[in-house]
């Protein structure tokens, strides 16, 4: 066979295949290789609309070199996940400049499936998923016109089939997928899940989401601010009410050290199981907590949590954690008082460490806070409002606050004054701490939202929060909220409601699109309970609930193989619909015929024919004897005999064949009569 | 080694034979129509359609290392597609009916195209199908009626049995291809090879009015190089030598009355070359709207022109 090449369009379908593979990349991928692989995908697929060929050998090796480089100098690692990613789609788009054979293009076709599949490292989520089975459909046309065109290689462009004739690939690509479905979910619930990974590279660190970390620069959270994803969501047991809003504080994690500069979560508490000295008063909240991304170690609870899941510490100092990475469990409850004593005695590490300042940091605030203390002694009280009235009356709350150099404090507290929640809460502490207060920064979140249609409350990244704690002799630990001060409405609306988020804005405030976000959320958030969060052990528990024990392995197989089977035959049943091939006219005429005489008595053996039937029936049935056997004859005719050219006379023969089948008059069976 | 190996397949052919008549079925002609059915069209996953699964492990793999749901899901669909594509093939096939299978008869050597004439018994379906087997693959479209053309190679002159060839299809995603043999109870004539270079038509009557012609006055048409077969006493001489080839004198023809084909002119050729020289004269001299007669050892045919007469002579030479 003449080396024949793919169409055009089968080669443009192609292209959109890898374009929309990148496009699904887009938060996987770092932003330079997005910005120069897509415009050059596009210019490929522009290329061959013009009925260009591959190109040329120099400017492939060209580029392939550079992208090689590219990707090696700027991933950290050529072994991770996002590099490997990086490098298939840079090598895609490069194959697909090369393209020119069928076999090329099948391969870049197959391959766009599997770059689709890595940007789920990123990102499960519902639309992500809609997008990428979407995807297939793209790939299931390409494959189509891959398979039906060929064209000859000196062929001209009349030759080319039409990108219009779009329809009955798309018909037969959506009927492929919806038929595979059954099969996907039956295979998705019950194929053998790993319990534990085969190789191991999921501590790979998540990039590019900046979360609530261990660590607090000055300026970091603000960052936050603007990001309107979902942190987690909170169920509060049997749909109770929700605290109220000034007392809406998810602890996350608790801050002691600090250097200057920087705050970081002191490690020395996590492994400490000792029983905090908690004594809660008041309402008690019992709710579950589902985060939306995997969990790094640490865990959030409605302040102050009292119980917590047995595969999760509470340190002494309340900090919560737990196991980290997609395989640990999103989901936990736990039950939490807002209101409490902690602390009446303050253990001395804990006093230690709640007054360590790093020597000369800071030192007009260090000189602030000792002034303070000279001033009002042991009066707590006093000092915090002292402070508190400073922040309220000459500073500024804001999302964008200007950056700050080494003596980060000093110059928040005497020059800027401008700041975010973390600017006066780290303020306050180490104020505090000059004043030889006790005290240290807590973050987590602030606020939340109701689901009104999930009954549920979305705690965004944009509510992130931090706050000061302050020991005082007596009362234990206390939360004193600086930010309060200067922005209450903060605190009494959260993040997102403070016009911090993409959505607060006025459209936020119309109804029916609110009504729409709490719908999609509902939909997204049960996407990852339901999908994304299934694994081995839910599994497992689905196979006892159908009364397959957790050891009955070959149980589980036979059931998903036997599961298979039959959605595959329901499949291939709904396929075969509709191909029936119609009987013939007379042949529905012959069976009419052979029942009408069943009915008398006459039952034809199934080795009779037409001729032998007739005969027999003719004579047991002697009266009708001549009609029986002119319809025999005509039936002989209709079957046998030379076609008329004209199918009106062959119409008109059936109709007279038929009028004579109905016309025949039989008697009750002869035995019948007989008797 | 390679002799053994032969012979261990022809063995095993043999014993299939015996054994699966269904899956060699196309070992047993069948009388035309055939229709196609489920239980003799074969499935097997392509070349792409290996590395296609070869490339869904790799993903399933991953996606369950991960325990990343998302992936695992687009895995399983692409599964399902995959594990439905044989159906759709063999659906492809099924109910496809070969109505008649025409071979026009060509010389040995010349390549003889197998005209195909298919059915669909499913009304409103359109598929792609390929005819092919020993032959190259060609593709078509089915609507409810279509011709295909297989080209056949012709190597023995007379009548020879169709070749198996298959009806294949790889629809729709090219991942399977199912297939069905057939081989239709039918036979197709070659004619004999044409004699080339062209030797020159045979002078009318027969060699002693020939003799009695040059006799009465040489009436001569020019030079030729020699053929095997020429009688000595055309060779000139003279004129060979000046050339160093054998050059034979060419009486001329009068240009009207039936030529003479017969078996005995061409006497001193082998048995092949003597039906190869005469269909070489019949195809002239049918090319050149001449009258001729053709005796054969068996049979006379002739004087007549034109082409069925050609064709009845051609027949008769294939035959012989």
């Amino acid at each position: 066979m003449p080396a024949a090449l793919p169409s055009r369009r089968a080669l443009i379908a192609t292209g959109a295949t890898l374009l929309a593979a990148l496009a699904l990349n887009t938060r996987l991928l770092p932003a330079w290789l997005m910005a120069a692989l897509l415009p050059l995908a596009t210019l490929a697929i522009v290329a061959r609309w013009r009925g260009a060929g591959p190109l040329p050998t120099l400017w492939r090796v060209l580029l392939l070199v550079g992208a090689c480089a590219a990707i090696a100098a700027t991933q950290p690692s050529v072994f991770g996940r996002e590099a490997g990613a990086a490098l298939l789609a840079a090598m895609l788009v490069l194959k697909y400049l090369e393209t020119n054979g069928v076999r090329d293009a099948r391969l870049v076709v197959m391959v766009s499936n599997f770059l689709a599949m890595a940007a789920f490292l990123r990102d499960q989520s519902f639309e992500q998923t809609a997008l990428t089975i979407a995807l297939l459909v793209l790939v299931l046309i390409a494959l189509q016109w891959l398979r039906t065109d060929r064209i000859a290689p000196a062929a001209d462009a009349a030759a080319q089939p039409s990108l219009r004739d779009w329809r009955s690939p798309l018909r037969e690509a959506l009927l492929a997928l919806a038929v595979a479905v059954p099969f996907a979910l039956v295979s998705f619930l019950l194929f053998p899940r790993l319990a534990s990974p085969l190789w191991g590279t999921l501590d790979d660190k998540p990039r590019g989401r900046v979360g609530i970390d261990d660590e607090l620069e000055l300026g970091a959270l603000s960052g936050l601010a603007l990001d309107d994803s979902p942190a987690f969501r909170v169920r509060f047991d049997n749909d109770g009410p929700a605290p109220p809003p000034a007392e809406r504080y998810w602890r996350g994690l608790v801050l002691w050290t600090f250097d200057g500069r920087v705050w970081r979560g002191s490690r020395r508490f996590l492994g400490t199981r000792a029983g905090s000295d908690i004594r809660p008063s008041g309402k008690r909240y019992a709710y579950e907590i589902t985060l939306a991304d995997s969990p790094k170690i640490w865990r959030f609870a409605l302040d102050a949590p009292l119980t917590t899941p047995a595969d999760m510490r509470r340190a002494v100092d309340l900090q919560i954690t737990g196991p980290a990475g997609p395989r640990a469990n999103r989901r936990y409850r736990a039950t939490s008082a807002t209101h409490y004593r902690l602390h009446s005695a303050l253990p001395p590490a804990l006093r230690r460490s709640g007054l360590e300042l790093p020597a000369g940091s800071n030192p007009g605030a260090m000189r602030l806070g000792q002034q303070w203390r000279a001033q009002h002694g042991a009066n707590v009280d006093a000092i915090v409002r002292e402070a508190l009235d400073l922040i309220r009356k000459q500073f500024l709350y804001s999302l964008d606050p200007p950056p700050l150099g080494r003596q980060a404090i000093d110059e928040f507290l005497f020059s800027t004054r401008i700041g975010f929640c973390e600017h006066f809460a780290s303020s306050f502490v180490f104020l505090m701490r000059a004043a030889g207060i006790p005290a240290r920064i807590v973050t987590g979140y602030q606020g939340g939202e109701r689901n009104s249609v999930g009954g549920y409350w979305i705690v965004r990244q944009s509510d992130a929060h931090a706050w000061a704690e302050i020991w005082i002799a007596g009362r234990g630990w206390e939360r004193v909220d600086p930010t309060a001060a200067v922005a209450p409405e903060r605190v009494l609306r959260g993040g997102s409601g403070f016009g911090a988020g993409s959505d607060a804005g006025w459209l936020g405030k119309v109804g029916w699109w609110a009504g729409l976000r709490d719908r999609a959320d509902v939909l997204g958030s049960w996407w990852q309970q339901a999908v994304v969060g299934f694994d081995a052990l839910r599994q497992t528990s689905l196979l006892q609930r159908l009364g397959i024990g957790e050891e009955d392995r070959a149980r589980h197989v036979v059931l998903w193989v036997a599961l298979v089977m039959a959605t595959l035959g329901l499949a291939a049943l709904l396929l075969t619909i509709g191909r029936a091939v119609p009987a013939s006219p007379w042949i529905v005429l012959y069976r009419q015929y052979v029942a009408k005489l069943a009915r008398s008595g006459i039952v034809r053996g199934s080795t009779e024919g037409p001729v032998e039937f007739s005969e027999r029936a003719a004579t047991q049935l002697p009266h009708q004897a001549s009609e029986i056997r002119s319809i025999a004859q005509e039936f002989i005719a209709l079957r046998y005999a030379r076609q008329h050219a004209v199918e009106s006379i062959e119409d008109r023969r059936l109709e007279a064949l038929r009028s004579k089948v109905r016309g025949l008059q039989l008697a009750r069976p002869r035995d019948a009569m007989a008797r | 080694m390679r002799g053994r190996l032969a012979e261990w397949r022809e063995s095993l052919q043999r014993f299939a034979e015996r054994r699966l008549p269904a899956l060699t079925r196309y070992r047993q002609p069948e009388a035309l129509p055939i229709r196609l059915h489920r239980r003799r069209i074969y499935v097997m996953p392509t070349r792409f359609g290996l590395y296609a699964g070869g490339l869904l492990l790799v993903m399933l793999l991953g996606a369950l290392n991960f325990n990343n749901n998302a992936a695992l899901l687009l895995t399983f669909a692409l599964c399902g597609v995959l594990a439905l594509s044989p159906l759709r093939a063999v659906q492809a096939l099924e109910r496809v009916v070969l109505e008649r299978a025409e071979a026009e008869p060509v010389h040995v050597g010349d390549a003889a195209t197998l005209r195909l004439h298919w059915r669909s018994e499913i009304p409103r379906r359109r598929v792609a199908l390929e005819v092919g087997g020993q032959a190259a693959r060609v593709r078509f479209d089915l609507v409810t009626v279509a011709d295909s053309d297989l080209s056949l190679p012709a190597e023995r002159r007379g009548w020879e049995p169709l070749p198996w060839f298959t009806l294949s299809s790889d629809t729709p995603f090219g991942l399977f291809r199912a297939w069905s043999v057939l081989r239709p109870l039918q036979a197709r004539l070659t004619w004999p090879r044409a004699e080339s270079p062209a030797a020159s038509l045979p002078d009318r009557g027969s060699d002693v009015d020939r003799r009695a012609r040059s006799a009465e006055g040489e009436d001569w048409q020019g030079l030729r190089d020699y053929r095997p077969g020429d009688p000595p006493r055309r060779v000139a001489w003279k004129a060979s030598a000046r050339t160093e080839r054998l050059l034979v004198r060419e009486p001329a023809l009068p240009a009207d009355g039936p030529l003479e084909f017969r078996w005995e002119d061409t006497s001193p050729l082998t048995f092949e070359q003597r039906v190869s020289r005469l269909t070489r004269w019949i195809v002239d001299a049918a090319a050149a709207g001449r009258r001729y007669r053709l005796q054969l050892p068996t049979l006379a045919l002739g004087p007549d022109s034109g082409i069925e007469f050609r064709n009845r002579c051609l027949r008769a030479l294939a035959l012989l």
